[in-house]
C-alpha cells in the first residue's frame, strides 16, 4: 500500500469507502491539550449514503467541539439529549437533509454518523476535544488512539436498550483500509522541554519562536495503532491553582494541580510483608508481542519483590489457573519455580473472561493487610461496567494496579479499574521501554499514596472528582466549581503515617480564555456516569439513575460537553434540489485491525476459529501490507529494538536509545544510556537481595574487575568459617553506593527495589564486622566510588 | 434476509402507525427501531424511507420481541428464534409445494381390460374426479366388446 499518496478511496469488497483520511492537529501545552480531529468523507457511489464510523478518543477527553463543514458552509453541532438528537438526525434524514451525529458509546468509543450524503458529494467533520496529558515527575505523555481493537463480549452479556453490546462498540474489522492518519503536533514552550520522544511512529520536527512542531516523517500512516508522544520538560511539574470565571455566568472555575514531591525515603526496611497477586491475561488477543511484553513486565515484577512477601499468579483466558492454591513466601525457590511458571505461559486460553479470576482472588478475604494485585492486560473487553463495578465492592481490601499493554489497549479499562481501588495505572506501548514505567508502578505499591486528602475549598464549592488518588511524586488535576476566588489552597494528607500540609497560591486568568470549565465539565459527568455503574437494584435504583441522568444531561448541554447520556447533533438544511430522494444505503466504514492483535503477521489471515469469539465481521479481501516500509524518511534514528528479555542478566547494553529530534540540533539531543546501564544493574539484583557480580557492568562504569577483586581480598572480618564472601559483598555494596551517590535523580526508579540488597548488607556488616586497611567499610566504599567511577556516569545530560 | 413473523398480511388492517406510535406503543427507542429494520429483524416502514409508516403487523412483531427481551433473551437468541420460526413456516411451505408438483406431475394408470390402461393425471382426477369414473365405466363397458 502506498501510504504516500494523498487520501485514495479504499475497496472493501468491491465497494467504494466513503472515508477518505483522518487529520489530526494538536496543541500541547504543559500538561494540557487541544485536539480537533476532521474525517473527510466523500461518496462517489451512485445512491446516496449514511456513512457510519466507529472511532477512538482518549477515555480522559472533553469532547466540546462538532462542526461539519459542507462547501463553504460549516454547521456546528449542538449537545442534546441522547434519543432527542436521535430523533433530530432521523427527522432530518427523513426529510431529505444532510444529518450529522456523533454519539459516545464508551468514553473512547464514538459513533459518527453522516446521513444523507448525496453521490458525488463530500462532507468534512470535524471533532474537537481538550485534555489534559498523564504526567509523572517531568515527564507528559500526549496518546492518541487510532483503532478500536475487538472487544471481547461474554456470551451472558445482556443488550443494551434491545442492542447487542458487539454492535454498539465493534465496528467492522478489516486487516488493512486504504484511508490513512496524518498529525500534526505543536507544542508550546520550546525552552522548558528537555527532549521528545515517539515510540509508536517516526516523526519529524521542525521548530518555531516558542514552539516544536512534529509531523509524520511520511505524508499518512496506518491508523493500526496508538500514537504516543512522550514529552519530558526540565524541571517536574508543580502544584499550582488558576481561578476563570465564566462570561456567560459569572460561575468561578479552579483547576488543581498538585505535583507533591517529598524526600521520604521510598523503602522501610521494617516495613509490613506485602502480599502481591499477579493476574495475567492469556487470552487470544495477547498472542504475539503482547504476551512477550506482559511475561517481560512479570519477571520484573517478580524480582522487585522482597523476601518474605507473598505472591501468587494467576493466568487467565476463558478459564483461569494460578501458580499455588494460596500465595507462596517469595524466595530463591519459589522465585525459580515462578520463572519456569511464566516461561510456560502463552496466549492460549481463549476469551478475555475477567470476572472468574477476580471473583476468586477477592472471595479470599480473611487477610486484615490490603492485597496487592497487578492486573497485566490488554483490557479488550465490552463488559467493563461489571469488571469495574465488582472492583470498586472490593476497593476496600484490595489495590488493583494495572498495566496495559498492546498496540491498542483499553485505556479506558485500564485506567478506571486502578482508579476504582485508589491505585495507580501504567499503559506501556509494545516499542517503549517497558521496565522504567513498571518499576514506577511498582513503587507506587511498595510506597508513597497520600491519604486522607483534604482540601480546603470555600463552602459550597463543587469538587471533581470527589475522590482524589495521588503519590507521592506524582500528578493529579482537580477540578472546581465554585462560588468565589480564593486566594490560596490548603491541602492536606497522609503519607506514610506522617501528616503531609502544603499551600498552593491561586492564580486568577481574568480575561484569558480558558477550558477550565469543560474540564470540570467532564470530570463532573464521569463522576456521575461512575455513580450509575454502581447504583444498588430495584425501584430506589430507577430513581437515583432518573436523578443521576437528568444531571448529565443538564451538565453535558449546559457547558456543550458530549456524555454517555447526550450526542451532538446537527442538521444541514438543503434545497429541494438538493435533498436526499429516497433512502440512503447505509455504509459502515471498516476499520483497520491492531497492529499484531492475536499475534497476526504480514501475509496471515485471521483463522476462522479465531475470529470466533468476536461477533463482527471481519473483512478480509485486502493483503496484509505490514511488511511494507510505512515511512520513507529516515532523518530521525530512533531506536525501537526493545528486547523482550532486556532486563536478564545475559542481555547486552545498548547505547542512545531514543533521539527526538533532528542530529543537526544537537542542544536537544539526550542519550539515555545511564537509564540503560542503571536498568541493567537493577537486572542483576539477587531475589534474596546483593547482585550478581557481572564483569561488563564493572566495566561500563569505568571500574576494573580485577581492582576490585584484589581489593576485596584486603577485606578482613570477624568470622573464622571462611563463609563471608568479601567479594560479592564488596561488588554489592559498591554497586548500592553508586546508585545512591551518581542515581539519585533516578531514585523513583530504584529506591524501593533494592531495600532488600541494602538489608543484605546491613546483616552481611552484623554477622562479620567487615574492616579494610582497619577502617570502617562504608566509607571506604564511598571514597572508591569517588576515585574510580568513570565521571561522565553521573552526569545528567 | 427478511424474517417474516407477521400474523395478519398488511392489507388485511389499514391502521397506520407514525415511528414516534410505534416507540411510544412498544417502548423502543427510534434508535432501536431503526437498527432492527437495519438488521432486517421486522420489515422496513412502507412507503417512502424513513418517513414511512408502519401497521399493527410492526406493532405486533415488535412487542413479541419486547415479550421474549422481557423473559430475559437477548436480542442474538431472539434473532435465531425468529429465524428457527421462519424457517419452520418455509419448510412447511416447501413440503406444500412438493406435494402440488407431486399431484401435477403424477399419472395414475386404471387398467381397463387386460392389455388396455387408461392413463391420466392426479391433478385431473382431483379436479374431475366424477367424470374420470364415469370415462373409466365407460371404458370399461366397451372393453367388454374387445
Amino acid at each position: 500500500m502506498d501510504t504516500d499518496n494523498d487520501f485514495g478511496l479504499s475497496l472493501i469488497n468491491g465497494e467504494a469507502v466513503p472515508l477518505e483520511g483522518v487529520k489530526v492537529k494538536a496543541y500541547i501545552n504543559g500538561r494540557g491539550s487541544k485536539v480537533i480531529i476532521t474525517q473527510m468523507f466523500k461518496n462517489t457511489g451512485k445512491n446516496a449514503i449514511e456513512a457510519v464510523y466507529k472511532f477512538p478518543l482518549p477515555s480522559d477527553s472533553a469532547v466540546c467541539g462538532f462542526r461539519a463543514i459542507i462547501g463553504d458552509r460549516i454547521i456546528r453541532g449542538e449537545v442534546e439529549e441522547k434519543e432527542k438528537a436521535f430523533k433530530i438526525y432521523d427527522e432530518a434524514m427523513a426529510k431529505g437533509d444532510g444529518a450529522y451525529l456523533l454519539d459516545e458509546e464508551r468514553p473512547n468509543i464514538f459513533t459518527l454518523s453522516v446521513g444523507n450524503l448525496n453521490p458525488g458529494r463530500s462532507a468534512i467533520i470535524e471533532v474537537e476535544y481538550i485534555s489534559l496529558l498523564d504526567s509523572s515527575g517531568n515527564d507528559a505523555k500526549f496518546y492518541l488512539p487510532t483503532t478500536i481493537s475487538p472487544r471481547y463480549i461474554p456470551d451472558n452479556m445482556p443488550d443494551q436498550n434491545g442492542i447487542p453490546v458487539d454492535e454498539t462498540i465493534n465496528p467492522l474489522f478489516a486487516f488493512d483500509v486504504d484511508y490513512g492518519l496524518k498529525i500534526s503536533v505543536e507544542i508550546s514552550g520550546k525552552n522548558h522541554i528537555n527532549s521528545i520522544d515517539c515510540p509508536s511512529h517516526k516523526l519529524k520536527t521542525s521548530y518555531g519562536t516558542n514552539s516544536i512542531f512534529q509531523e509524520f516523517s511520511s505524508n499518512t500512516v496506518k491508523m493500526d495503532r496508538d500514537f504516543v508522544l512522550n514529552i519530558a520538560y526540565k524541571e517536574d511539574f508543580k502544584s499550582r491553582a488558576y481561578y476563570f470565571e465564566a462570561k456567560n455566568s459569572g460561575a468561578g472555575f479552579i483547576e488543581l494541580d498538585l505535583s507533591p514531591r517529598t524526600d521520604e525515603k521510598k523503602e522501610n526496611s521494617k516495613s509490613l510483608q506485602k502480599e502481591i497477586i499477579f493476574v495475567l491475561d492469556c487470552s487470544g488477543s495477547m498472542e504475539g508481542s503482547s504476551i512477550i511484553q506482559a511475561k517481560n513486565a512479570l519477571e520484573i515484577l517478580l524480582r522487585a519483590m522482597k523476601p518474605g512477601d507473598k505472591f501468587n499468579i494467576y493466568r487467565f483466558g476463558s478459564t483461569f489457573n494460578k501458580f499455588c492454591d494460596y500465595s507462596a513466601i517469595y524466595d530463591d525457590a519459589t522465585f525459580a519455580k515462578a520463572l519456569a511458571f511464566i516461561k510456560n505461559t502463552e496466549a492460549d486460553l481463549g476469551g478475555t473472561e475477567i470476572l472468574a479470576p477476580l471473583y476468586d482472588l477477592f472471595k479470599d478475604d480473611d487477610s486484615k493487610n490490603i492485597k496487592n494485585i497487578i492486573l497485566i492486560t490488554d483490557g479488550e473487553v465490552g463488559n467493563e461496567d461489571d469488571v469495574i463495578k465488582l472492583v470498586k465492592l472490593n476497593s476496600a481490601k484490595n489495590r488493583l494496579f494495572t498495566v496495559g499493554i498492546g498496540y491498542g489497549p483499553n485505556e479506558y479499562f485500564i485506567k478506571e479499574m486502578a482508579n476504582a481501588t485508589g491505585a495507580a495505572s501504567q499503559i506501556v506501548h509494545p516499542e517503549e521501554r517497558i521496565e522504567p514505567k513498571i518499576l514506577g508502578l511498582f513503587n507506587k505499591l511498595s510506597h508513597g499514596r497520600i491519604e486522607n486528602i483534604k482540601i480546603g475549598w470555600e463552602e459550597g464549592t463543587q469538587q471533581s472528582p470527589s475522590d482524589v488518588v495521588l503519590f507521592d511524586g506524582g500528578n493529579v488535576s482537580i477540578f472546581a466549581k465554585t462560588v468565589k476566588m480564593q486566594e490560596k489552597i490548603i491541602v492536606s494528607g497522609m503519607l506514610d503515617d506522617k501528616p503531609l500540609s502544603f499551600a498552593i497560591p491561586v492564580i486568577c486568568l481574568g480575561e484569558v480564555e480558558s477550558p477550565i470549565p469543560q474540564l470540570w465539565a467532564r470530570e463532573a459527568i464521569k463522576e456521575l456516569e461512575r455513580g450509575m455503574v454502581m447504583q444498588p437494584g430495584s425501584a430506589q435504583k430507577r430513581r437515583k439513575e432518573k436523578s443521576g441522568n437528568d444531571k448529565i444531561i443538564e451538565i453535558s448541554k449546559e457547558f456543550g460537553v458530549i456524555s454517555s447520556m447526550t450526542s451532538f447533533v446537527s442538521v444541514e438544511e438543503r434545497s429541494e434540489e438538493e435533498k436526499t430522494k429516497g433512502a440512503a444505503v447505509l455504509k459502515k466504514i471498516p476499520v483497520m485491525l491492531t497492529k499484531d492483535w492475536h499475534g497476526l503477521k504480514a501475509g496471515v489471515g485471521a483463522p476462522a476459529p479465531l475470529m470466533s469469539n468476536y461477533d463482527s465481521a471481519l473483512i478480509s479481501n485486502k493483503n496484509i501490507c505490514e511488511g511494507e516500509p510505512l515511512f520513507e524518511d529516515s532523518n530521525f534514528s530512533i531506536n525501537r529494538s526493545v528486547r523482550p528479555d532486556s532486563f536478564k542478566s545475559n542481555s547486552s547494553i545498548h547505547y542512545l536509545r531514543a533521539k527526538a529530534f533532528s542530529p543537526s540540533d544537537k542542544k536537544f539531543i539526550i542519550s539515555n544510556d545511564r537509564e540503560e546501564l542503571l536498568l541493567e544493574i537493577l537486572s542483576l539484583q539477587k531475589p534474596s537481595g546483593g547482585f550478581e557480580i557481572s564483569e561488563e557492568i564493572l566495566k561500563l562504569l569505568g571500574i576494573d574487575y580485577n581492582n576490585l577483586k584484589v581489593t576485596a581480598k584486603k577485606i578482613t572480618d570477624s568470622s573464622f568459617d571462611n563463609k563471608f564472601a568479601t567479594f560479592q559483598f564488596l561488588y554489592s555494596a559498591v554497586i548500592l553506593e553508586i546508585l545512591k551517590s551518581k542515581f539519585s535523580d533516578k531514585k523513583d526508579s530504584w529506591e524501593a527495589i533494592t531495600g532488600k540488597t541494602e538489608n543484605w548488607l546491613n546483616e552481611q556488616k552484623i554477622n562479620y564486622k567487615p574492616l579494610i586497611d582497619n577502617q570502617e567499610i562504608s566509607e571506604f566504599i564511598k571514597k572508591y566510588v569517588l576515585l574510580n567511577l568513570r565521571p561522565e556516569i553521573g552526569k545528567k545530560i | 434476509m427478511t424474517f417474516n413473523c407477521y400474523n395478519k398480511p398488511m392489507s388485511e388492517n389499514n391502521k397506520k402507525y407514525s415511528i414516534d406510535e410505534i416507540s411510544e406503543l412498544t417502548g423502543f427507542s427510534r434508535r432501536t427501531i431503526r437498527f432492527y429494520i437495519e438488521e432486517s429483524i421486522i420489515k422496513p416502514p412502507a412507503g417512502r424511507g424513513r418517513g414511512g409508516f408502519y401497521y399493527d403487523s410492526h406493532l405486533s412483531d415488535l412487542m413479541k420481541i419486547k415479550n421474549m427481551q422481557d423473559s430475559g433473551l437477548n436480542l442474538n437468541s431472539i434473532r435465531e428464534i425468529l429465524k428457527s420460526e421462519s424457517g419452520n413456516a418455509q419448510i412447511l411451505k416447501e413440503q406444500e409445494e412438493v406435494f402440488e408438483n407431486y399431484k401435477r406431475d403424477t399419472w395414475v394408470r386404471c387398467e381397463i381390460a387386460e392389455g388396455l390402461e387408461l392413463h391420466f393425471k392426479r391433478s385431473i382426477e382431483e379436479k374431475s374426479g366424477r367424470k374420470i369414473n364415469e370415462i373409466i365405466k365407460i371404458a370399461k363397458n366397451i372393453a367388454k366388446e374387445i
